[in-house]
């Protein structure tokens, strides 16, 4: 593929970088990235998707834009306050840049949607807020193959890892969805909002450097931090052989929602 | 007063044959080195010349022995005796040959080397006046003498990572450093039972540190099994590979205190259940003789003023210490004779060395003070001055030690002079310790003064000699302090600050305890104030005294600095190049004068030319030598890549050349001096995967030629990243750039992505820049 002068201009932070260059941004632009979710951590991973000229990106949200979004949800405005989040993000990623087809899907995650949807990308970008949909998203992948970034944040922490195929699965690490009521959820406890901006941006990153082939995913490893302490760690877990989705023997064979969303946000 | 081990004449012997071997050339000097250095043998500064390190377990030694240490320095040629801050005494200024000759007369009167130097248990410490000092918990110096016998008779003593030093104090002041040494006692007393309350891991140095408590409480018995397990827990755990973090507090920083503690009490556990830990307490009878003297009387306030500052009652009633001062520490050989032949009428044990340099005598019946007094007098030892001026103390500093930066004892007159020039009250100031040091190693043991400084070098146009000052050391088994980092000097005005400091604390003294507590109050705040009335430097042009270092008729360089006796030197002369290297680029940052820029980056050729040149043992000792001996040793040897020799040569044959087009390259040629080291291993030796050189394919010819004038920088760049990405390797770009920023720019970035750059070319205003893609 040919770059427009506007192109070299636009990408031309990217095409200097040496382990980007030329080549990686044509595969930026060739990519296509789903996120999962048009909130506190969907919105900065979509904004900088659309910056760095992923080709394709995918949302998928539910909901409408609440106030008490904006003080995290930054790719959300006052005045788009009951209005879908996917058609709220989808204008802030078009007017960021034009190279970006945007897809939206204004429905919720579930077991009869989420392959045919997943089929279409290459990535997955994981910004819910439930433990549900996150085992869902991980099973699906788990299941077809698909690399997707898992993300949680709640108070002042968040963490992250990288799944791809072969590697450490989230449920390798967390066999099953917590019992309800035992992990808050930020509606009840909060969440510091420049935290969401944090770890969608690590999470954006992974994507990028899937789409690339650059660097060190975060694979087979917990990133773990700390705002009020200012303190990244990082744990490494290796494959769990009892993985009931990607172990020896799974019991996991096909996809089931485990719960109903605790948490609206 | 030790027990020489049995072994040690045979040592001596394998020695004298390793000398004879090494200078006929049958083995390397870097092993003759390592067996030297251990036999506490160094070479000095001038190459050449050796010192010998006698120990003195607890700074003890008899009047006859220093008589006749004395005899045989002159013996071999030395004038020079030195009393060392670990309570040793060097014989210094002689050659290699002879050093065995003084091994072996050293060996007849009771006196060993062995452990000077190297990776050894290092002489041990004790508080100057234990067994005198009317304050003491007891005396600790018979255990000093005990755990000495035993470690030194034992083979691993002397096969450690790195130096391993220990000291015992007599009171809870911990006036041997116990908490500042990597094995510390301090005398308790429990129910009636002597013992010590341990430290453990404290050290000077770079990154020091402060000893945590290992025990609260061991009986005196157990003090040879308390020090074998911490030896045995450093030679297990200690880092031989990298001497820079080798010494046993880095077993502290990388394991953490409580691993450490529970690896120290396995092995502790292990040795107590083995059995056989018993240690002897020599049973030490010091003689103390009236000697066959008529009493003289002195009368006269000098005698009175004198007796004021430099003698000290006992706990031993009608018998007193006594100070006798060596500035620098430096004995005479014949001053040494005479004193040790007079004080041999008063018995065995009257002769201590200090910590601060200095000889403390001891047990002197108090109607022989006159006949001391004026036998001092006239050998023409100085007993006049304030005790200040002589108990500040320095290490040897450039004078002789290869890794001196400045000349510490130069600073240290300079400082003496303007001292008793002053009008201060001197001797309401004899408490303080001031240290100098003339490098960032410890040898002048600032960290633990009141006021102390350490040798660095300070930049702007060109080098001055310089120092870093910290201040605020603590002294006690509760809560040691290390004196903390307060501001910087030149060497030039290093005793004009000093005087303005005192004067300000002796304002102020009647508000504090001491120094150090003056410190931790508003002092820190008077030096920062202080130090900012001195931080202009003028100008070489203006005044020239500020490159001239203390006592030197040369400007201040650092031309004779070379490889360390003790190798971790070496590691920090690397990293004044490093550091060099760093500061060059960060000053680049801040400014958008070419000129400096381009000085700067000269600085930055130079550091990374020079960097490296002491692991091969070069000491070049001009410019155009230094950068041969880099294009000849590193870039010719492909331990660096051949593309940057351009740059190296053009940079010798003319310093002055505009080196902003370069810049790049510059970046990166320092980039790969400082990989290379940081892939250098034990034993100095580089992973040899420097690029091979480049060849221009001949078959390769010009596919493409780009003009990217008028396009500004990175856009330049980005295109021609564009046009590059098309072709297939080897083949041929030419692109032209706008002179300025893009061809000071474009080029070495082209490069970093590992294209070749073939030439560059000037053609009118503007540049032909030929790339072969990689």
């Amino acid at each position: 593929m040919n770059f427009t002068d506007i192109q070299i201009e636009r990408y031309s932070r990217h095409i200097i970088l040496k382990d980007v260059g030329v080549e990686g941004q044509i595969k930026l632009l060739e990519g296509k990235v789903l996120v999962v979710g048009a909130g506190g951590l969907g919105s900065p991973a979509a904004l900088y998707l659309a910056a760095a000229g992923v080709g394709t990106i995918g949302i998928i949200d539910n909901d409408v834009v609440d106030i008490t979004n904006l003080q995290r949800q930054i790719i959300h405005t006052t005045p788009d306050i009951n209005r879908p989040k996917v058609i709220s993000a989808k204008e802030k990623i078009e007017k960021i840049n034009p190279d970006v087809k945007v897809k939206t899907y204004h429905e919720l995650l579930t077991t009869d949607n989420i392959n045919d949807i997943f089929s279409e990308y290459d990535f997955i970008l994981d910004g819910t807020d439930n433990f549900p949909t996150k085992f869902l998203i991980n099973d699906a992948c788990v299941l077809s193959g698909k690399s997707f970034s898992h993300g949680g944040i709640i108070k002042f922490d968040g963490q992250t890892m990288t799944y791809t195929p072969g590697n450490t699965c989230y449920r390798c690490v967390f066999n099953s969805p917590p019992p309800k009521g035992l992990v808050p959820s930020c509606s009840q406890a909060g969440v510091l909002g420049s935290v969401a901006g944090i770890l969608g941006t690590i999470q954006a990153t992974e994507a990028l450097k899937y789409l690339t082939g650059i660097g060190e995913l975060l694979t087979n490893r917990f990133l773990i931090f700390n705002a009020l302490s200012m303190s990244f760690r990082s744990v490494h877990f290796n494959r769990n052989e009892n993985c009931p989705v990607c172990g020896i023997n799974p019991t996991i064979t096909e996809l089931k929602l485990e719960e109903m969303p605790v948490c609206d946000l | 007063m030790y027990s020489l081990p049995d072994n040690l004449t045979e040592e001596i012997e394998n020695y004298e044959a390793l000398i004879s071997d090494f200078l006929d050339k049958k083995i390397e000097p870097a092993k003759f080195k390592a067996t030297r250095v251990p036999m506490g043998i160094y070479e000095q500064r001038k190459d050449g010349t050796f010192m010998v390190r006698v120990r003195c377990a607890g700074g003890y030694i008899s009047p006859s022995q220093l008589e006749q240490v004395a005899s045989i320095a002159k013996k071999y040629g030395s004038e020079l005796l030195h009393i060392t801050t670990r309570q040793e005494i060097q014989i210094q200024n002689i050659t290699l040959q002879r050093t065995v000759n003084i091994l072996k007369d050293l060996y007849q009167i009771g006196l060993a080397s062995r452990g000077g130097g190297g990776n050894t248990v290092r002489n041990i410490m004790a508080s100057v006046d234990s067994g005198i000092d009317p304050n003491e918990t007891f005396d600790v110096f018979p255990y000093t003498v005990a755990l000495t016998n035993k470690l030194i008779a034992e083979a691993d003593s002397w096969t450690l990572p790195r130096k391993f030093k220990i000291a015992f104090s007599n009171t809870e002041e911990d006036t041997a450093y116990s908490t500042f040494n990597d094995l510390g006692f301090i005398a308790k007393e429990k129910d009636g039972v002597k013992g010590f309350k341990v430290f453990i891991g404290g050290s000077l140095g770079l990154k020091p540190m402060v000893s945590p408590v290992l025990f609260e409480f061991i009986p005196s018995g157990e003090i040879g099994l308390v020090a074998d397990a911490a030896k045995k827990l450093f030679s297990r755990y200690g880092n031989r590979k990298n001497k820079h973090k080798a010494r046993l507090r880095y077993v502290f920083y990388k394991l953490g205190k409580g691993n450490v503690f529970n690896l120290y009490q396995q092995i502790y556990n292990e040795l107590k259940n083995a059995g056989n830990n018993q240690i002897i307490i020599p049973d030490i009878k010091s003689t103390t003789n009236l000697p066959d003297l008529k009493p003289q009387d002195v009368i006269g306030s000098e005698f009175d003023l004198w007796r004021k500052r430099y003698v000290k009652t006992q706990k031993q009633d009608g018998f007193y210490s006594i100070i006798v001062p060596f500035i620098f520490g430096n004995v005479p050989a014949d001053i040494a004779h005479s004193l040790g032949e007079y004080l041999r009428q008063f018995g065995n044990d009257v002769i201590r060395f200090s910590m601060r340099q200095n000889i403390h005598l001891r047990n002197i019946p108090e109607q022989y003070l006159g006949n001391i007094y004026n036998f001092l007098l006239k050998t023409g030892i100085n007993t006049g001055e304030p005790l200040l001026l002589n108990t500040m103390a320095s290490c040897t500093g450039a004078d002789t030690c290869r890794l001196g930066i400045c000349l510490s004892r130069g600073a240290l007159n300079g400082l003496r002079k303007e001292l008793a020039k002053s009008k201060l009250a001197l001797d309401e100031l004899g408490d303080i310790k001031i240290n100098i040091s003339g490098c960032p190693n410890s040898c002048g043991q600032q960290a633990s003064a009141d006021l102390g400084f350490y040798g660095i070098v300070g930049r702007n146009d060109r080098m001055y000699p310089a120092y870093e000052i910290v201040a605020g050391a603590v002294q006690s088994e509760y809560n040691a302090k290390l004196a903390e980092q307060v501001g910087k000097i030149s060497a030039r005005d290093l005793p004009e600050f000093t005087v303005k400091l005192l004067e300000k604390y002796l304002s102020k003294k009647i508000n504090y305890k001491n120094f150090s507590s003056y410190i931790a109050s508003e002092g820190k705040k008077n030096i920062t104030d202080l130090c900012s009335k001195f931080n202009n430097i003028p100008d070489f042009e203006e005044d020239k005294n500020y490159y001239f270092d203390w006592g030197s008729e040369n400007i201040f360089s650092l031309v004779g600095r070379g490889l360390g006796e003790c190798s971790a030197g070496l590691f920090d002369l690397i990293d004044l190049d490093m550091n060099s290297i760093i500061n060059n680029k960060e000053k680049i940052l801040q400014t958008s004068d070419r000129a400096a820029i381009n000085e700067y980056l000269y600085a930055i050729i130079y550091s990374s030319s020079r960097m490296l040149l002491i692991t091969k043992g070069i000491e070049p000792k001009n410019d155009q030598e230094l950068f041969d001996a880099f294009i000849n040793n590193f870039i010719d040897e492909g331990l660096i890549n051949q593309e940057y020799k351009y740059l190296v040569k053009k940079t010798k044959q003319n310093p002055n050349d505009n080196l902003i087009p370069d810049k790049d390259n510059i970046y990166l040629l320092s980039d790969a001096v400082i990989e290379l080291y940081e892939n250098m291993d034990d034993s100095l030796h580089f992973k040899t995967e420097a690029a091979k050189p480049v060849t221009v394919d001949k078959k390769a010819e010009v596919v493409k030629i780009k003009d990217f004038r008028g396009i500004k920088c990175p856009l330049n760049f980005v295109k021609t990243k564009i046009e590059l990405s098309a072709l297939k390797s080897g083949d041929l770009l030419e692109i032209l750039l706008d002179d300025g920023e893009p061809i000071e720019n474009v080029p070495g970035s082209v490069k970093s992505e590992g294209h070749n750059i073939i030439k560059q070319d000037r053609i009118d205003n503007y540049w032909s820049v030929l790339i072969q893609k990689n």
